[in-house]
């Protein structure tokens, strides 16, 4: 599908976008004064660690010559002492610029999420049809971290390396402009060549890390198809296959190594250069008198200390280049626009009593092809309705429609007489039951989960509620019963199991409308009653639209109608249908018997030999 | 049976005894000598990176000032291979010579004065061009174990890698069931990569520490044991700080693992949940569920920095306070003449070079745990049985022709099943399938009916009585002979995630196109890959069409029917398809088999186990199996099964009713 494709992680962006970066930074304005802060502070410590050298010069040219007079004792306390507070300066300054560049990276990875999050509760489900949820994860988790890092600590590294670096060649010059040019000679190369490998490692890193995440992708394909492999005798191909692409891995990673390898030496040894450069042509200036030996020691100082600020900088800019698709991403993912949002004349009118109808309504999802075109349904209050039909018939688009989960292109949707967009969406969502085909349940325990649906019902309407679900009696069975926690980590229920908890915090919402999607899942059929028998109990009493997969549903819905093409084909009770012979029939001996009627016909036999028992004795 | 559920499941600290060492050892094979040559190169870097320091030594004392030259034990013997056996004259340089192009002579040169210092300084580039030769060769050695090391992580890596993946796939398929595939896949990722970070990076800088270490004090202790008292002073502080502190780091580090892992969950919850979410309204809920653990992790990684912070700035602290005590210290002692300005340099040089490693030594300490639980993680995902290794008691190596055994049929003689967590399936059947026979098999879900055409293959073994084909026990036929031969379509086959076309050749790896096509038209699928732009290059799967339930079905049928296998098995693999569909492709099912060539020669009849639901296909069998509860209730024609009262005739009874 070409729709996935731009969902592919686009991991490199060649042209510096300035825009983008704006973007971001505006939504870092409360970290305005903590990033000037920070810049003020890197400073001071880059400058700090350029005077040390300074003063090992001191110590050679000053107090050595001096060694032999009185007071050198002294003097050389003093210069220890002087030497060991501007260590501890130093020491002071680290902790203070990691702590506020923490409290930066830490606070903006904070905003980035929070404003994601609060964007993920307002986009409509158009978005969540079209984006895969592993790449929303991505963007909140790894993009948001790695942004943050990026520019709190790129800051970090890109203003100490600059000043640093700065620092060097001035006290240089200051100290002698002659040997400073000299000595500063390997500078261009050394620059040239950290620039270029930062780069290319950059790319074959990226490279050996796209090798990386096939490879665990075949490695999850080959977990989870590993059953079906060993019916099909495929563990030698799918291990030859494997060994394939971790060959490629290997290989990537090698060439990455490869590069870093090469890199660090040749850095050093450039740095090296300057430092050979310093000591021959420093000697010399020595001899002859014009340099002390201080300045000559701490003109090989610098000439090493140069690399380490050259090589920060370059990765970090390498970095932030990298970092630009993130930002891409998380600053697309917060200004997408909710389709769907509350009119703000939009009113919360209290109850609801559960009328519903669709009026001359129209709607198409983003794509352009409309599902229905003037389409009118009237349901009483009370009524439980069952909707049935083929995949793409339009029976979800219903469910999406009614629960204004998207919203009608044309027409309207009246609850209780009033078209449904002049109130708020809380106003419906709070009075709405809604059961999930494949139940969803969150981490925590069943009680919370049970509340979910009304959060201040009582653990006795809690208690009242998976009772009427049939849920009660399996979950006094757990050991820790309704404080059993569910999920990773938790008890892992069935999924009959789990239906009837969702059935029972659809319940203990007690809503006026109940919206369900029944579960087809082979479930045994001992549980398969205990859910027929907790849907009854939902139904009874309120608004229903259930898209019915279970015969007995249907046959004890007050009406049915079969979609088609996102026509109602026909409408009516089971029996009045089926003696119509029409579309129902059809769809009914076709899609229903395999599903429905061995469990029917089991049951039938179990009540058959029940009674057979209850007569012989 | 010795067969537990304990068997099939990941169990803690399972490894054999030294399993860790063992893994990390055996995934060096191959690159031991790489490794150990990368490990002596940074011995040799080491050795390297103290020369250059006493180059700079000695043109401070012995060629700008006049002070005897005074070279460390470890540079001793190319000194005097160089300079001659007391540094003036006799080696490999000619004194005389040299000291001629300077136009002075021996006698010139005053009593304390160095023989070599008027050459050299005259000649102050030797100088400059030893120093560069030096930072050559430490360069090279440190390139060599870079490298090194990585290659031979690399290379072990991948065998790790390669190894859990074949170990995997070799499981039992009741541990495959039993898998939690986000934890295997941690196993055979994220823990293998740990190990290779031991290996390329942890490893070789303890090695480096202890080398420097090891070179730079002796050195020291040489040169001058007073300055090396001072320089030893604060050492052990920092080792001893760095070792306790990320102790207590990764204490807080653990815990803001945790709350991310809450955190992401939240998110995971709401993005995967967002329909309960918006139905019930509880954005706001989750907002402020979000909210709380947003904070808490923020407050817990920045408490995380702080003590980061705390770490790097008092142990920069006590590095230069360090090496102020050597500055001082070393000034005293050039007052009192025990110590040279050139001394001095040296010294301060091999502190620096030497702080810093040991700064990082307790960070690394402390991380080598994390190696440990990733060695052991994946050691117990080793120490799982095989499918080989299970059931040893049986032969396995024997591969006849099954289509040549299935002439004398199928039979099952009093075979019970109970799934290792000790739920009894099957018990006691018995029955005979005739050569070429059509059986289908019938039953409520969970009466054992996918369990019985599992034990067919072996996928899992019966706990009583036995299975024969052409009566020969099964267990005496290997496990991958049998499977290669008897098809078996899942109920939910797996799709891989490929094309269409090489999803199909999964079933036969050299079958041509003309038969993957012929397989294609069988399942009724042609029609529809025509459908497709890319035909039969659609991709399949995530980043591919999103295929019918039904459609599946046909894939995962073609898939089998490629393999032309005398016994095909259907596990209710239909059910998804509708009822005309189904009866076209049971058609071709037997057209197929007819065509078999092996049928053609007369050495088997074509047989095919079908489980199903609908009343035609059971109809269209030859026979008829109904399961109940793990027993056989009933076994008979289509005709004989309806004439008696019992779950058979009460299911026809409900169909024909509706249609």
């Amino acid at each position: 599908m070409s729709d996935y494709q731009g969902f592919e992680e686009k991991e490199y962006v060649s042209r510096f976008d300035a825009g983008i970066w704006k973007k971001l930074l505006r939504l870092a304005k409360p970290m305005y004064p903590l990033m000037w802060l920070l810049g003020v502070f890197m400073i001071t410590t880059a400058v700090i660690d350029g005077i040390f050298p300074l003063l090992t010069r001191y110590a050679v040219d000053v107090i050595v010559p001096a060694l032999g007079s009185a007071d050198f004792k002294s003097r050389v306390f003093d210069f220890v002492i002087k030497y060991a507070l501007l260590g501890l300066t130093d020491g002071i300054l680290v902790c203070i610029f990691i702590s506020i560049a923490g409290r930066i990276e830490v606070g903006l990875c904070h905003t980035l999420r929070d404003r994601a999050f609060r964007q993920l509760q307002e986009l409509s489900f158009s978005y969540y049809d079209r984006t895969p949820a592993g790449w929303i994860m991505a963007r909140m988790t790894s993009d948001a971290q790695r942004l943050s890092d990026t520019i709190a600590w790129g800051l970090v590294d890109l203003v100490w390396g600059t000043t640093m670096m700065t620092s060097i060649v001035v006290f240089m010059f200051a100290m002698n402009w002659r040997l400073a040019f000299i000595t500063l000679a390997f500078v261009p190369f050394l620059l040239a060549a950290t620039f270029f490998f930062q780069k290319v490692i950059l790319k074959t890193q990226r490279k050996a890390r796209k090798a990386n995440s096939i490879l665990s992708g075949i490695f999850n394909e080959g977990l989870q198809g590993a059953r079906t492999s060993k019916t099909l005798v495929l563990e030698e191909y799918n291990c030859e296959e494997f060994k394939r692409q971790s060959d490629r891995l290997k290989k990537y990673s090698l060439h990455a190594a490869k590069l870093s390898a090469v890199y660090m030496p040749i850095v050093v040894f450039l740095a090296a250069t300057g430092a050979a450069l310093a000591l021959g042509a420093g000697g010399s200036f020595v001899l002859k008198g014009s340099l002390t030996v201080g300045t000559l020691i701490a003109f090989v100082n610098y000439a090493l200390m140069f690399f380490d600020p050259a090589r920060e900088v370059a990765r970090v800019l390498s970095e932030f280049q990298a970092a630009q698709a993130s930002a891409e991403r998380l600053v697309g993912l917060i200004e997408t626009e909710p389709e769907i949002v509350d009119r703000p004349d939009a009113i919360d009118a209290g109850d609801i009593r559960g009328d519903i109808e669709l009026s001359h309504m129209s709607f198409h999802y983003g794509n352009g092809q409309w599902i229905f075109k003037d389409f009118s349904l009237k349901i009483p209050a009370g009524q439980t309705l069952a909707v049935v039909g083929e995949t793409g018939s339009g029976k979800s688009s219903l469910v999406n429609l009614l629960c204004r989960f998207y919203e009608p292109v044309e027409g309207e949707i009246l609850i209780d007489g009033a078209e449904y967009r002049t109130r708020t969406r809380f106003w419906l969502h709070s009075k709405l039951g809604y059961v999930l085909q494949s139940p969803f349940l969150f981490s925590g325990s069943i009680r919370d989960n049970i509340r979910y649906g009304r959060l201040d019902a009582t653990d006795a309407e809690v208690e009242e509620a998976a009772r009427e679900a049939n849920a009660a009696e399996f979950i006094k069975k757990l050991e820790h019963g309704f404080d059993t926690v569910v999920g990773e980590g938790g008890v892992l229920l069935s999924t009959g199991q789990k239906q009837l908890i969702s059935i029972a915090r659809a319940l203990v919402a007690q809503p006026r409308i109940m919206v369900l999607d029944e579960a087809t899942s082979s479930v045994d059929t001992e549980t398969e009653m205990l859910i027929q028998g907790a849907i009854d109990h939902l139904l009874s009493g309120r608004t229903s639209i259930v898209i019915a997969h279970r015969l007995s549903t249907i046959r004890n819905a007050d009406r049915i109608i079969v979609m088609e093409n996102g026509l109602v084909l026909e409408d009516g009770t089971h029996d009045a249908l089926m003696e119509a012979h029409g579309y129902y029939w059809r769809l009914y001996t076709r899609q229903f018997l395999d599903c429905e009627s061995m469990s029917e016909a089991a049951r039938a036999e179990a009540a058959a030999g029940a009674a057979g028992a209850a007569v012989e004795e | 049976m010795s067969d537990s559920i304990e068997s099939y499941i990941i169990k803690k600290k399972s490894w054999p005894r030294f399993g860790r060492l063992t893994l990390l050892w055996d995934s060096l094979e191959g690159r031991r000598l790489v490794y150990l040559g990368s490990i002596l190169a940074l011995a040799c870097e080491a050795f390297f990176t103290f020369v250059s320091p006493v180059i700079v030594k000695l043109t401070i004392d012995s060629i700008l000032g006049t002070q005897e030259p005074i070279i460390p034990f470890f540079l001793k013997p190319i000194a005097h291979w160089l300079f001659g056996p007391e540094l003036n004259g006799g080696g490999i340089i000619d004194l005389s010579a040299a000291l001629a192009g300077t136009g002075q002579n021996l006698s010139a040169s005053s009593a304390t004065e160095w023989v070599w210092r008027p050459w050299l300084r005259s000649n102050l580039w030797t100088i400059g061009l030893a120093f560069l030769f030096c930072i050559v060769f430490q360069s090279l050695f440190s390139f060599l174990a870079s490298y090194g090391s990585n290659a031979a992580a690399e290379h072990a890596a991948k065998k790790m890698r390669d190894r859990l993946y074949a170990h995997v796939q070799d499981l039992p398929y009741e541990a495959l069931l039993r898998a939690q595939s986000g934890d295997w896949l941690q196993r055979c990722t994220s823990d293998v990569d740990t190990t290779r970070r031991f290996l390329c990076y942890e490893f070789m800088e303890i090695c480096r520490t202890l080398f420097l270490v090891g070179i730079a004090y002796p050195v020291m202790y040489s040169l001058s044991s007073r300055l090396t008292f001072w320089g030893c002073l604060v050492v052990p502080l920092i080792l001893a700080y760095s070792f306790v502190f990320h102790k207590i780091v990764e204490k807080i580090f653990l815990v803001a693992d945790e709350r991310e892992g809450v955190l992401s969950g939240i998110i995971q919850e709401n993005v995967t949940g967002v329909r309960v979410v918006r139905a019930f309204a509880r954005q706001k809920y989750e907002l402020d569920h979000f909210g709380v653990a947003n904070d808490r992790f923020r407050d817990q990684v920045f408490k995380l920095i702080i003590g980061l912070g705390l770490f790097w700035g008092v142990s920069s602290f006590l590095g230069l306070l360090q090496i102020s005590i050597v500055l001082g210290e070393g000034l005293f002692l050039m007052a009192a003449g025990s110590c040279t300005l050139g001394l001095l340099v040296l010294f301060l040089t091999y502190e620096q070079q030497t702080l810093w490693p040991i700064r990082q030594f307790g960070r690394i300490l402390a991380d080598t745990g994390k190696t440990r639980v990733a060695l052991g993680r994946m050691a117990e995902l080793l120490a799982l049985q095989k499918e080989t290794e299970l059931n040893r008691i049986t032969l396995d190596n024997d591969s006849p022709n099954i289509a040549r055994l299935l002439r004398g049929g199928i039979d099952f003689d009093h075979v019970g099943f109970t799934y290792p967590d000790g739920t009894r399936v099957l018990k006691d059947i018995s029955f005979h399938m005739a050569p070429g026979e059509r059986l289908a098999v019938v039953g409520p879900t969970g009466s054992g009916k996918s369990t019985l055409v599992h034990l067919l293959l072996r996928l899992y073994e019966p706990t009583e009585g036995r299975i024969l084909i052409g009566g020969r026990d099964i267990r005496t036929i290997s496990k991958r002979c049998l499977r290669r031969q008897i098809a078996l379509v899942l109920q939910e086959g797996f799709l891989y995630g490929k094309t269409i076309r090489e999803n199909i050749r999964m079933g036969k790896k050299e079958a041509t196109e003309e038969a993957l096509l012929l397989a294609s038209q069988r399942a009724a699928l042609h029609h529809v890959v025509e459908g497709f732009s890319d035909g039969y290059n659609t991709m399949v799967g995530e980043r591919g069409v999103t295929l019918s339930g039904g459609q599946r079905q046909r894939l995962a049928l073609a898939r089998a029917l490629v393999r032309g296998a005398p016994l095909m098995i259907l596990d209710d693999s239909l059910s998804a398809v509708d009822t005309e569909t189904d009866r076209k492709i049971r058609e071709a099912i037997t057209r197929s088999a007819d065509e078999n060539p092996e049928t053609q020669n007369g050495t088997c009849q074509p047989g095919i186990i079908i489980i199903a639901h609908r009343l035609t296909t059971l109809a269209s069998a030859d026979r008829i199996l109904v399961l109940e509860e793990g027993c056989i209730t009933a076994l008979g024609t289509h005709t004989e099964l309806t004439t008696k009262p019992g779950l058979y005739r009460r299911l026809a009874e409900l169909q024909k009713a509706v249609c």
